[in-house]
């Protein structure tokens, strides 16, 4: 069972590392191998649960071809990598930093994320089913799809409603796959899902910064992340929650490294719609953030250059979208139910809801409390404070980097993320379910969704406490 | 120019990473402690042996009803209702089980016997099978 399931792991890994080179500005595999393997984690993912879904479909829960399917697309792949014509050299490199913290703050991540995961291994080890949800919804779903054979699509009949049939199946299709590939079941496939994810989101964070902003400023990012224990925590939990944020923090780190790309960063930016489309494949709320990633970019390019360089900018931002965007599409009419929100009990609600200023007050009360609070900071026993308020001040001590040009992207994501948790605030706002419950059981959950997309905006604005206080 | 701060936020940064190190350790020392009760008590593991005899009895596909331990009596609250409810669905996937007792064969499920004994005279059930551990298969009587 084992080795069947860290070949499936590997699969996605090199399915993953194929796309990423098939796009990336040159073609040289070892330039920025760390950056590509953080995205290979959560595309490689993404992608073969795509391709199994579509197999289950094509099949009719006949899985016994997948691994074959997968190997195929894997081979073709490869071979277009190979095959392209592209640059050897982008202007992608690490910055060049001097000085003793260059070894000793990366080291120091490590260390963190290295209790982070041993935590990780722990708390999977108590729970091997994950929390309520993971069960309930995830893991259910992905056993509906393996067992099932022809029968998995009854997983989304009545009596199940309560299992929010409307969710995409990046995970469940992950999960499904590492069976299929390990000739069982085995609670190792959902907690290895839920590593390579969280994993991915702090080498993500890490090898972004370390190009944009230096090794000081990705080590402390990573650092903060790997040492979030609701981060963790929820990681272990098996909750959609973290892979959503890898691949909003893919989404963001794509755009900002397209916008330093001398020619364009195609590439880059169709990555960038991918990861994105594979956020609207996880949760729903990834249907929300491509909207709040496409308007303030399309605002901006068109006020500064006009509509027709906005849209040869956008263009490989889109075609990365579609295929993915097709996918969900086709499952949200073929299958999925109408969502709780759109659907008439909520649609019936909405508009008394939106005219009560009462619920207004309520959740701008509880965002700004719990902004302090989400992390489960007080689980540090001898650190137990919200890193928000330190980061704030160091924001306020050190400063704002001054180049407009450096902060064009930081600029647009931070704007993403904003009409993100004011989407999620309107969706408490109109939620048919009652607003105390909504906010307790998900409102922790969707500031984590944000939380490493904040920490790489945050370290992409400040200025380098050690070296930057000339600039 | 000189950085102004290097020493200072040297220092500063070091604390902080030591004492989140030491948080982290202690963290893990006491996810380690609990670790062999939790395994021993893990939810889901006992409901995969509780469901284990009827599973092999049950289709492997359609619907099928449920019948629990009733929510705001013997100590069973909503929440426990529904997390006894979906933990069977998760076990006995892809089997789909509805919250009713329309369909032609029931699961019950029951940790108090006299809660069974009043659902089967209530609901006219009777017993298919008994698992000998609060698990049965019921259907209605005269169907």
């Amino acid at each position: 069972m084992i080795p069947g399931l860290i070949l499936s792991f590997v699969l996605a890994m090199l399915m993953g590392l194929a796309v990423v080179t098939l796009l990336w500005p040159h073609r040289r595999l070892q330039a920025d191998l760390l950056m590509k393997a953080s995205l290979a984690t959560g595309l490689g993912l993404g992608a073969t649960s795509c391709l199994s879904f579509l197999c289950l479909v094509a099949t009719r829960g006949h899985l016994d071809n997948l691994p074959v399917a997968e190997i195929v697309v894997l081979a073709v792949l490869v071979a277009c990598a190979v095959l392209r014509h592209s640059p050897e050299k982008s202007a992608l490199a690490c910055l060049k930093e001097p000085g003793p913290w260059t070894l000793a703050a990366p080291a120091a991540a490590l260390a963190v994320f290295l209790m982070g995961a041993a935590t990780f291994a722990l708390d999977s080890a108590c729970w091997p089913h994950g929390d309520w949800d993971a069960w309930s919804v995830q893991n259910l779903h992905a056993r509906f799809m393996y067992r099932g054979g022809e029968h998995w699509a009854s997983l989304f009949s009545q009596p199940l409603s309560w299992s929010s049939l409307d969710y995409p199946l990046l995970l469940p299709g992950s999960v499904m796959r590492s069976w299929v590939f390990a000739g069982g079941e085995t609670v190792a496939g959902p907690i290895l899902v839920a590593f390579v994810f969280a994993g991915g989101a702090c080498l993500l964070l890490f090898s972004s910064l370390a190009i944009l902003r230096g090794k000081l400023r990705a080590s402390l990012a990573a650092i903060v992340l790997a040492g979030t224990p609701f981060f963790i925590g929820h990681a272990a939990a098996q909750y959609a929650d973290v892979p959503l944020a890898f691949f909003y923090l893919a989404t963001l780190v794509l755009l900002c490294l397209a916008d330093r790309e001398r020619e364009g960063g195609r590439g880059l930016l169709a990555l960038a719609g991918l990861a994105c489309g594979m956020a609207a494949w996880t949760k729903n709320e990834g249907l929300l953030f491509i909207i709040c990633v496409l308007l303030p970019r399309i605002w901006v390019l068109t006020r500064k250059s006009g509509a027709r360089t906005c849209w040869s900018r956008m263009w490989p931002f889109l075609a990365g979208l579609a295929p993915v965007m097709l996918i969900v599409l086709f499952f949200k009419a073929r299958y999925a139910p109408p969502n709780e929100i759109v659907g008439p009990a909520g649609r019936a609600s909405a508009l008394e809801w939106i005219l009560t200023p009462s619920r207004y007050v309520v959740i701008g009360k509880w965002f700004l409390k719990h902004a302090f609070t989400f992390g489960r900071w007080d689980e540090l026993r001898f650190i137990p404070v919200s890193p928000v308020p330190l980061l704030l001040g160091a924001l306020v001590l050190f400063g704002i980097k001054r180049d407009a040009g450096e902060l064009q992207g930081a600029r647009a994501a931070a704007w993403t993320l904003g009409l993100t948790l004011a989407g999620y605030s309107c969706v408490c706002l109109i939620t048919p379910n009652a607003l105390d419950w909504q906010l307790s059981t998900a409102g922790g959950r969707l500031l984590i969704q944000l939380w490493p997309s904040a920490l790489f905006v945050f370290f992409m604005v400040i200025r380098d406490p050690l070296s930057d206080s000339s600039a | 120019m000189r950085p102004r701060w290097p020493q200072r936020v040297r220092i500063g940064l070091a604390l902080v990473l030591a004492l989140l190190l030491l948080s982290q350790l202690a963290v893990i020392i006491s996810l380690a402690r609990t670790l062999p009760s939790a395994m021993a008590t893990e939810g889901m593991a006992r409901y995969e042996k509780r469901y284990a005899e009827a599973r092999k009895v049950l289709p492997r596909s359609g619907v099928i009803g449920y019948v629990g331990d009733p929510p705001d009596s013997g100590g069973v609250t909503q929440g426990l209702y529904q997390r006894r409810y979906h933990s069977a669905e998760y076990i006995l996937a892809p089997l789909v089980i509805s919250d009713s007792i329309e369909p032609d064969l029931i699961l019950g499920n029951f940790f108090n016997p006299h809660a069974m004994e009043k659902a089967i005279a209530e609901h006219k059930l009777v017993v298919v099978h008994d698992f000998r551990n609060g698990v049965f298969i019921l259907r209605k009587a005269g169907s």
